[in-house]
């Protein structure tokens, strides 16, 4: 069972925040709901750090789905809670891999439809690992403008460098990061 | 897919603007014609649209770790209970408190009487739940979001920028008023919270009138506040004009 937390956010002020990836509702969905999936984890024959792991693909998975318009919310607590189930089937599911083959008596099993295609995650992992290889100022304005959505006028001034400057450097990144992706892929 | 390396820098920016949505209406039906016929240009929004996704991806999961490690240094929000008591959160609440209290002292014991009064009889409008969906509000919910975290900046800094739009809005006066008193500017704050009195069918209107009354308080124009006290019809008005009379 899921306790009840205080929610500072309307349903609307959530949506809205994980669309423009807004920092301080991110970080209240993360930081509030977290516990409790550590709590069911560990109680579930996992540790601190798979209870991270799994929390954060859940999370991704949400970001996903209410980025897409595939999670549309019903109540004041629809976007805890559906976090909340996501990572719990989430580790259902890991129990019940070959590995935990032996833990019968756990829940029902569930709709698998409303979570993510999982598209193609090698790519994702090269990509991780390609972004993280970028230097520092790479990682930095692309971070910044993409996940962010600073203008290029306010990354501008922080690295002080022209508008002209900083889009030409973001340019650059980009194409650095898809000459190593596409080489990856042949 | 071997040909979409080294485009422009112009054609990268504008496959761009498609993706992220910022073209008019107008230059993304010619864009989408033109990307019907044209295989390369296909190829190159496919690629780079996952690109952009990724970055996005990316730059989340560090967000993510960076909330996890603050979560796991400093327990904000309530945990788990615990079964060895731990003394630790208690030591820095204390501390908190400790430096709380000398904080109260300092400021109180410095300040002068209306300042104690407005001290104990303010707080901040606790602000408002926003009803999102329309284009025209983002802004205005972006920026309550913002105020209700406490970022009373961040809030104006949005909401000063719709104002130009919506001068009348009794809801935007108020609340850059109250915004404004929280970053204790009370003469922002007055011509703001007076801009909301003067609609009288605001549902603002009385508490506009409360928190102008204790901007005088605060600035010890006591006579002025009286008024502005009364008309806001608050039990507490009541009490503080007693106070005010002595």
């Amino acid at each position: 069972m899921q306790e009840p937390t205080f929610n500072p956010f309307s349903q609307d002020e959530l949506i809205l925040g994980i669309k423009s990836n807004e920092p301080k509702v991110l970080k209240w969905l993360y930081q509030s709901q977290y516990p409790k999936i550590e709590k069911y984890v560990v109680a579930n024959n996992g540790d601190e750090d798979q209870a991270k792991d799994i929390f954060q693909e859940a999370f991704i998975t949400v970001w996903n789905n209410v980025r897409s318009d595939k999670f549309i919310p019903e109540n004041g607590t629809a976007v805890p809670g559906y976090l909340y189930q996501i990572a719990k089937n989430k580790w259902l599911d890991h129990l019940r891999s070959s590995k935990y083959q032996k833990t019968t008596n756990l829940e029902t099993t569930h709709d698998r439809s409303e979570e993510e295609e999982s598209n193609s995650e090698s790519l994702q992992n090269h990509m991780a690992a390609e972004f993280k290889k970028l230097g520092e100022n790479c990682r930095e304005i692309l971070k910044r403008f993409y996940f962010q959505k600073q203008t290029m006028e306010t990354i501008a001034k922080a690295f002080q460098w022209t508008e002209a400057t900083a889009r030409n450097n973001k340019y650059r990144c980009i194409q650095r990061l898809k000459e190593k992706v596409n080489t990856l892929k042949h | 897919m071997d040909t979409t390396d080294n485009i422009s820098q112009q054609e990268f920016e504008r496959i761009e603007s498609y993706i992220l949505g910022l073209m008019t209406d107008e230059e993304k039906k010619s864009f989408e014609e033109e990307r019907n016929l044209d295989p390369k240009l296909r190829a190159n929004v496919k690629d780079i649209k996952v690109l952009l996704q990724e970055v996005e991806r990316v730059s989340l999961k560090e967000s993510l770790d960076e909330y996890h490690s603050e979560l796991k240094a400093t327990p904000v929000v309530p945990m788990l209970p615990q079964k060895q008591f731990n003394w630790k959160p208690l030591a820095i609440a204390a501390s908190v408190l400790l430096l709380l209290a000398v904080s109260f002292w300092v400021f109180v014991g410095t300040s002068t009487d209306n300042e104690k009064l407005f001290v104990a009889y303010y707080l901040p409008d606790p602000g408002m739940v926003t009803a999102m969906g329309l284009q025209t509000n983002y802004e205005f919910d972006r920026g309550m979001v913002d105020y209700k975290t406490g970022d009373y900046q961040a809030a104006i800094a949005r909401w000063e920028k719709i104002l130009a739009q919506k001068p009348d809005n009794d809801t935007l006066n108020y609340f850059l008023g109250s915004a404004f008193l929280a970053v204790g500017d009370p003469d922002q704050a007055k011509s703001y919270l007076e801009k909301t009195t003067q609609n009288e069918s605001s549902i603002f209107y009385k508490e506009a009138f409360w928190y102008l009354g204790l901007t005088e308080v605060k600035a010890g124009n006591f006579e002025s506040a009286k008024p502005l006290l009364e008309k806001s019809g608050k039990p507490e008005a009541l009490e503080l004009l007693q106070k005010i009379k002595n």
